[in-house]
């Protein structure tokens, strides 16, 4: 969330990107971006891998649920 | 906003929060519009917001956006991420909103919507949102610990043992008192079961979908997901009018009760991306979305409210729960006003996304203030219905028999008109064969936001569709919550048995997995078979097992925040936490003595276990039992709800010892001695 948007396609990815985060959406973008950033030339997993990883992070653990 | 337009604004917000509780409070006769109860809700949070959260972060907590969050000392692109505090907030509040604050509120409205209002409101201010925002903060400063491990590191190892006891308790009450909520919903009513048996098979789908078809297209598996439940939802009617189809989906309460068990155990086994995973987005998505469109609703529509501002029943003679307002409203009423569940989400996966210290004002003060504005939502819904079938919905068949007439003829009596006309009319209007003595919350705020949503759109042709979406979207997250809690208990029991036999604590040992799954779904199997059987209705008794247990967790999270403060030592504002935990206190304690020891077998566990036994010794049985083996599980049932009860009460003033101990140390120390991250703490770890 760093540059103000310029264009509608940029706030169209946004809102995209920020609709992910609300409901909790494994965002594959972010990843790699923070991988680019961090560290780069680093082994990435795959868009699979990388679903299948967050979705068993977020549900795997032993999460309470709200009543 | 300059200073001057700054007093101008919130001058108007204080006056017109002041109209709105006029007009709810002292208006005479006539009933009164429900936008005024929504309108002096939403001032009461935003004056709270600017100035009593400001407040606690400015001066109480003293938060300082130089410290590095455990989101950005750990950012990793994938638990650790730094989010912009309005998406958090979105997020946050989609993980602490349940079925809670929709059940207590509509069951509370037996004494009238204004005390239960009260109670939320105040209670929101200054217990519920002030915890979530502290435990936040407190996690925060802590790398993101949860509620269980900060006690252990600030109060010490065995009340940190005592307090994981507790959760797992809580866990299994509220995992049965949620799933009786959808047995009272879904009894003899085949167009409900069918739809949310439909759900089943759907979210295998957009699991599929979602992990081998589309690889993580979530949006897409969840649109799919959607359309395929409105069919379900359009379609049921047909299922539950079919000659074969309809008699299979009609089930009793024993067998619906089985079949939650069967599922729970079963859902709980399958691998989190095939089921879990795609029902939780698909509820997620319509949680929100209902909620919006609700809030519209009441301001489109206008409705009056039905309900008197209060009923005779503040005497503690309600046919929905027994008590007095005093303990009882303030345990009916824990989600919306204060709930110890949301400590464990505040010291879940919130703090590890949090950017700035500054932005967990809006995310835990903020997100309690948005789910208490849901109960009060629930409490609008319940009081538009008129009380008549208010009351045919809520009151056991114990009291209101089984035929319209009857139940007409007895609620009448109470001072609130209604006709058998009226009683089979409304359920024709809805879809359903019968409404009487479906309490537990649900269908009362199905019927009420039915009524609501379809003035808006549709009229009454839409009201059955209307009616079983409304049930649809609580079964459906109450479906998740069993899930998610089944798991999560599984998880705690397994930690438990390790330490008795190590290999059964191995997550990997797959008949250790299978032992601790079966504990989970028996526990709380058992507390909802007994609840299902009971002719007084179950939730009578469960649900104020739920809130002694609930509000006994919110109090030992407030006792842990003001350990924390007198650590931090920023004792002059320990009122900030200490006020809302000695209140918190006073209620639970009340009512818990209240359920164990009270002499009236209404009220007091032992009581009626007595009043059993000493029948049963003369060889009577007394009704709701039938044969002298009913009469023995009454008896037995009643003691283990006693013991429960017991171990709330003690685990919570062992907490209270505990933590006066350390404050006292922490006091007389000169230095703060909390055990925080040192404020500038570097060194990413990714």
């Amino acid at each position: 969330m760093s540059a103000a948007p310029v264009g509608w396609r940029e706030r169209y990815a946004l809102a995209r990107r920020a609709l992910r985060q609300v409901f909790g959406i494994p965002d594959f973008e972010r990843y790699c971006e923070h991988m680019r950033e961090r560290h780069p030339g680093a082994p990435r997993l795959s868009e699979r891998e990388f679903h299948a990883l967050a979705i068993d992070r977020r549900y795997g653990a032993s999460k309470p649920r709200c009543c | 906003m300059n200073k001057l337009g700054s007093m101008l604004v919130w001058g108007v917000v204080a006056l017109l929060g002041a109209v709105a509780f006029g007009a709810l409070a002292l208006g005479r006769g006539e009933s009164v519009n429900a936008v005024w109860l929504v309108t002096a809700a939403l001032c009461t949070y935003f004056i709270a917001f600017r100035f009593y959260s400001k407040f606690i972060a400015e001066k109480v907590l003293r938060v300082d956006d130089l410290r590095p969050t455990p989101a950005v000392r750990h950012n990793d692109g994938l638990d650790y991420v730094p989010t912009n505090k309005w998406v958090l907030y979105g997020h946050h509040f989609a993980a602490i909103a349940g079925a809670g604050p929709l059940v207590g509120p509509v069951l509370a409205a037996q004494m009238g919507y204004l005390p239960g209002t009260l109670w939320i409101l105040a209670g929101v201010v200054v217990a519920g949102a002030v915890q979530d925002y502290i435990v936040l903060f407190v996690s925060v400063r802590r790398d993101g610990k949860s509620l269980g491990q900060m006690i252990k590191m600030e109060l010490g190892p065995v009340p940190g043992g005592l307090a994981l006891v507790g959760v797992l308790a809580i866990m299994i009450i509220i995992l049965a008192v949620l799933a009786l909520v959808v047995v009272k919903a879904l009894t003899a009513s085949p167009w409900g079961l069918f739809t949310i048996a439909a759900t089943i098979p759907i979210a295998l789908i957009m699991g599929i979908y979602m992990r081998l078809i589309r690889p993580g297209k979530v949006g897409e598996a969840s649109a799919i997901g959607v359309v395929l439940l409105l069919i379900a939802l359009v379609y049921g009617r047909t299922v539950a009018d079919d000659p074969t189809w309809g008699p299979l989906f009609t089930l009793t309460g024993p067998s619906l009760a089985w079949a939650l068990i069967l599922y729970g155990g079963i859902a709980a086994s399958l691998p989190v991306w095939l089921m879990l995973a795609p029902r939780d987005y698909l509820s997620t998505f319509l949680k929100v979305g209902t909620v919006v469109a609700l809030a519209i609703g009441i301001y489109v529509v206008a409705p009056k409210l039905a309900m008197p501002r209060t009923t005779l029943f503040i005497d503690g003679s309600g046919p929905v729960f027994s008590g007095k307002l005093f303990p009882f409203l303030f345990i009916t009423i824990a989600c919306g006003a204060v709930s110890g569940f949301h400590s464990l989400i505040s010291s879940g996966t919130t703090p590890k996304m949090v950017e700035k210290e500054s932005h967990m004002r809006l995310i835990g003060f903020g997100g309690m203030l948005t789910e208490s504005f849901v109960a009060v939502m629930a409490m609008t819904a319940a009081c538009v219905l008129d009380p008549g079938v208010y009351f045919a919905m809520n009151a056991p068949a114990a009291v209101l028999g089984t035929t319209a007439a009857n139940a007409a003829q007895v609620i009448s009596g109470w001072g609130f008109t209604i006709t058998p006309d009226m009683i089979t009319a409304t359920a024709t209007d809805i879809g359903e064969k019968t409404i009487l003595s479906r309490a537990g919350g649900a269908p009362t705020l199905a019927v009420g936001m039915a009524q609501i949503l379809a003035t808006a759109v549709g009229g009454k042709a839409m009201m059955a569709i209307w009616y079983h979406f409304a049930i649809l979207f609580e079964a459906l997250f109450i479906l998740t919550a069993v899930d998610a809690g089944t798991r999560a208990g599984r998880f705690m029991i397994q930690d438990m048995l390790g330490h008795a036999y190590k290999p059964l604590g191995d997550t990997e040992f797959l008949p250790g997995n299978l032992l601790a799954t079966v504990l989970c779904v028996a526990a709380w199997g058992y507390f909802l078979y007994q609840g299902v059987v009971d002719p007084l209705g179950g939730i009578n008794t469960l649900w104020q097992l739920f809130g002694v247990g609930n509000q006994m967790l919110a109090g030992i999270a407030l006792l842990l925040c003001t350990s924390v403060l007198v650590k931090m030592k920023r004792e002059r504002y320990v009122w900030v936490t200490l006020v809302p935990t000695a209140w918190l206190l006073i209620t639970t304690l009340t009512a818990g003595v209240q359920k164990i020891f009270s002499p009236d077998p209404k009220i007091g566990f032992l009581a009626l276990a007595n009043k059993f036994a000493a029948a049963s010794a003369d060889g009577k049985i007394l009704a709701p039992a039938k044969t002298a083996t009913d009469m023995q599980r009454v008896i037995f049932n009643n003691y283990l709800d006693a013991v429960v009860c017991s171990l709330f009460v003690l685990l919570v003033v062992a907490m209270c010892v505990f933590a006066l101990k350390i404050c006292l140390t922490a006091y007389r120390q000169a230095q703060p001695t909390a055990v925080e991250l040192p404020p500038r703490a570097q060194g990413a770890t990714s």
